[in-house]
């Protein structure tokens, strides 16, 4: 019996990022505006003369140990956690600056604990507290998310002094300033489009982007604009090496114009291979270092974990 | 901060750091090369400060981020960051105050200079100190003079490829270095080299300016401390060539003395077992015959008029004069049998046959009435600081000879000196000839006693060879200077140059010529080092213009 499906793979890694990627449902209640730059049909912006310094933000965060809050007879979930957020710098060499380190004791049931000190040979840490109003099980973990948000966020407008592009992680923010910031959305989980329209997009070539539409919906209404930066595989799905970008409708139509040829024309030359990424294309080469660079500096799980279990060791004896 | 107070790195973490050795992780804007010498202090508990020093003997550059091969292309195209990462392997050579802890990583690492760089190399501990030669750094490296007289060590073995690994020429840069350095003081006068030129004529211009001096390599010698100057009191001997007293020589021409034994030498000193100098296995037998003819010839020499450089051999009627070594060999032969009577026949027969081809070669070396002056002919070195003895054109037999015979004079008469002065260099190469690891020769056993007992008796050997693993062991192992220069891969695997380590051994293998790798017993690392073109001519046409005598006969 003929199958009325297709099946094809998703090139994410199967175990990587599961839940995490669920936090952060693109904005479910957006309203669509398309016909904002004429008709429906592919752009092929051409390449800039002077190859701009784009700046690429991203953070990443782990779990070092979960707690439970014992409080007049009910229990509070949370965990200890560390950040790290910064940005790849590439203006003809790819550099890694403003690297930022935070732990955090996060705490469901809107309940901030006191901050955690640890020693570990010379240095001190400080787990900050960091309290999240519901309850729900995942509610520590999308502290840790948050404060990490929170970073990358300020780092971006500092980048705009040495960089023409900051492209940041996922969708922007209610904490993004204006600005050449991009948020840059690997994964697509809903579609923005039409099916008519969403034809389009297998059917570009890389360099090449959809022409921008609007989307109204909180924390602020933003141009957005699918592009290809890479090919998939044969047995890769369709939208295989297809992006969404987005940027602020503030500064206007022809600003977010502009912004979008660059980015569709420079972030090709970016895009990563499946041998060294299993994220490929889409996880750029500088996003893909800044990342393991990142984990890097969150320093060794199993030593912050021992010293956390040390110090509450400590306090429950006292 | 000035360039030298600045650190060059740091000791790393990621590898161990043990007293023995540990790794530095070179700073920023900084950089580090094999054989720099570094210093780094770290605390004990109570307070006192351990100062380590080493020898960087590898360095290493690699990027910190990047996982495949291809990466690199990806960092140069300014896609993929990544950062250069340098890191040095520094090998532990003193370790002051003696307390043997590990230096801690994150600590300090500087380069020594001045007086750190003595002590790292314990030059500051040499009383008497010899320039060797000069460091990769441009600065001197010394030898204990006390490991070179004797006084606490002695002899000298080079090891390298011949024609690349210039090993007669450092041999004689050493000698300068002693000789012109004034490291002997007011004893210079009562110290004395021989010089066996085997091969080629580069020794023979040792008291000639080199023309190919220019001002870098002057300068080289000022570092050292020494005089750019040939050296001062050379004397040159040539065997006699046949049918005369006139050396035979090659270019060389004036000032050149010849040597000859006479008969009633020969057999007074015993000599002719040098004639049988080729290293066999176990012809005990042979031997014996030797000694018992050895023992007639000295008994006739003692039985015959003094003065006389020949002697008489026979007994009653049968006795007459024998006039030249070609009459000696045939008295000698019709003679074996009865003197040596317990020999075999067959033994008797090997005996006359290899005296008669040994006396096709040797033979003019041993004269009758034809000897000249008595004693004018004869090896003393005393009359010049320097002796060069030149062998190179004659037949291997006869240099075996030679060397036995003079070395075996010289150290009769070391024995009965009963005092280690004068002292007196012996400079030989090609060791793998005299002194082979396997068989037994009595060239061999004298050199072996001199390797041995050469301190006490005031000679020191600088020997040399392609390949120390093909001389007799107790003769390498007993030097206390190990030098090499470029040498074969295979045989830098072999475990007589185990001293240089796994670092040292292929750099043997691409040592330039002019750079050695020493190896001496005060300082626990060899050190690698560079010595100046010769200020002596080694050639030639190499000597200086003003320096070459007139032709009396030009012109005519």
């Amino acid at each position: 019996m003929a199958r009325d499906y297709r099946l094809r793979i998703d090139p994410w890694a199967a175990d990587y990022d599961g839940t995490a990627g669920m936090l952060e449902a693109e904005a479910p209640d957006a309203r669509v505006e398309l016909g904002v730059e004429g008709p429906w049909q592919a752009l092929r912006p051409g390449l800039p003369k002077n190859a701009p310094h784009l700046a690429f933000v991203d953070g990443v965060r782990r779990i070092e140990c979960r707690f439970v809050v014992e409080r007049g007879g009910r229990a509070h979930f949370g965990l200890f956690g560390s950040f790290a957020v910064g940005a790849a710098l590439a203006n003809g060499r790819a550099r890694v600056l403003g690297e930022r380190i935070g732990r955090i004791a996060a705490c469901s049931g809107g309940f901030a604990v006191e901050p955690v000190l640890l020693r570990i040979g010379g240095m001190a840490l400080r787990y900050e507290p960091e309290a999240v109003a519901d309850d729900r099980p995942d509610a520590p973990l999308r502290g840790l998310q948050n404060a990490m948000r929170r970073a990358e966020a300020e780092l971006g407008p500092e980048l705009l002094q040495v960089a023409e592009l900051v492209l940041l992680d996922g969708p922007l923010s209610s904490l993004s300033a204006d600005g050449p910031l991009v948020g840059y959305v690997k994964r697509l989980l809903r579609s923005y489009l039409p099916p008519a329209e969403a034809e389009l997009l297998p059917r570009l070539r890389i360099g090449e982007r959809t022409p921008l539409f609007l989307v109204r919906s909180a924390p602020q209404d933003r141009y957005s604009w699918y592009q290809r930066i890479g090919e998939g595989r044969a047995h890769d799905s369709a939208w295989a090496g297809i992006v969404r970008c987005e940027t602020g409708a503030r500064p206007g139509l022809d600003e977010a114009r502009r912004l979008a040829d660059l980015t569709a024309a420079c972030l090709p030359h970016f895009a990563s291979d499946p041998l060294r990424d299993p994220r490929a294309p889409q996880n750029l080469f500088p996003i893909g270092a800044l990342e393991g660079h990142l984990r890097h500096r969150l320093g060794d799980p199993l030593l912050l974990r021992r010293a956390l279990e040390a110090s509450v060791l400590g306090e429950s004896a006292a | 901060m000035s360039q030298a107070a600045q650190p060059v790195g740091r000791v790393l973490g990621t590898q161990d750091a043990t007293p023995l050795e540990f790794w530095v992780a070179v700073a920023d804007g900084q950089y580090l090369q094999l054989d720099d010498v570094v210093h780094v202090g770290t605390p004990l508990p109570d307070g006192r400060q351990v100062m380590l020093y080493g020898v960087v003997d590898l360095v290493r550059a690699r990027h910190e981020g990047a996982r495949f091969d291809s990466d690199v292309f990806l960092v140069e195209q300014g896609v993929l960051p990544a950062s250069i990462a340098q890191a040095a392997h520094v090998r532990v050579t003193r370790v002051e105050p003696e307390v043997f802890v590990p230096p801690l990583p994150g600590r300090e690492v500087h380069r020594a200079a001045g007086a750190l760089r003595e002590q790292a190399l314990f030059f500051d501990g040499m009383q008497h100190k010899v320039p060797i030669g000069l460091s990769r750094d441009g600065e001197p490296v010394f030898a204990n003079r006390e490991f070179l007289d004797g006084t606490r060590g002695a002899h000298v073995n080079i090891s390298g490829i011949s024609g690349v690994a210039t090993k007669t020429s450092y041999a004689t840069f050493l000698l300068h270095s002693l000789f012109e350095g004034g490291a002997f003081g007011a004893s210079a006068a009562n110290t004395h080299a021989i010089v066996f030129n085997v091969k080629g004529e580069d020794l023979l211009w040792l008291d000639r300016p080199n023309r190919r001096v220019d001002a870098d390599v002057r300068a080289q010698y000022q570092r050292l401390g020494l005089p750019a100057q040939p050296f001062s009191s050379v004397r040159f001997l040539a065997p006699a060539g046949p049918g005369g007293v006139t050396p035979q020589t090659g270019q060389r021409q004036d000032g050149v003395t010849s040597f000859l034994w006479t008969l009633r030498e020969f057999a007074e000193q015993r000599l002719l077992r040098f004639l049988f100098a080729d290293a066999d296995d176990a012809q005990s037998q042979l031997a014996y015959v030797v000694d018992r003819v050895e023992r007639e010839l000295l008994d006739a020499a003692k039985s015959s008029p003094k003065d006389q450089p020949t002697i008489f051999l026979g007994e009653g009627d049968d006795r007459r004069e024998v006039t030249d070594f070609a009459q000696l060999v045939d008295r000698v032969c019709h003679h074996a049998e009865t003197w040596a009577q317990r020999a075999a026949a067959g033994t008797v027969q090997a005996f006359e046959r290899r005296l008669r081809a040994a006396a096709g070669r040797v033979g003019h070396l041993l004269r009758g009435h034809g000897a000249g002056r008595p004693g004018q002919h004869r090896l003393d070195f005393r009359q010049s600081q320097l002796t060069v003895v030149d062998l190179h054109r004659l037949h291997e037999r006869a240099q075996r000879f030679v060397v036995g015979a003079l070395l075996e004079r010289l150290f009769e008469e070391k024995e009965h000196a009963g005092s280690n002065r004068p002292l007196v260099f012996v400079v030989l190469d090609e060791l793998n000839k005299y002194c082979p690891r396997e068989g037994s020769s009595p060239l061999k056993e004298i050199l072996v006693d001199i390797a041995e007992r050469g301190r006490s008796l005031g000679i020191v050997l600088i020997g040399a060879q392609q390949t120390a693993s093909e001389v007799e062991n107790r003769i390498v192992a007993n030097a206390a200077l190990r030098v090499v220069g470029r040498l074969d891969l295979a045989e830098a695997e072999r475990p007589d140059y185990g001293f240089l380590g796994a670092v040292g051994r292929s750099r043997a293998g691409i040592l330039k010529p002019g750079s050695m790798i020493v190896q001496q017993p005060e300082v626990p690392a060899p050190v690698l080092l560079r010595f100046p073109f010769p200020a002596w001519a080694t050639r030639a046409d190499e000597v200086a213009a003003e320096a070459r005598p007139k032709d009396p006969l030009r012109g005519l």
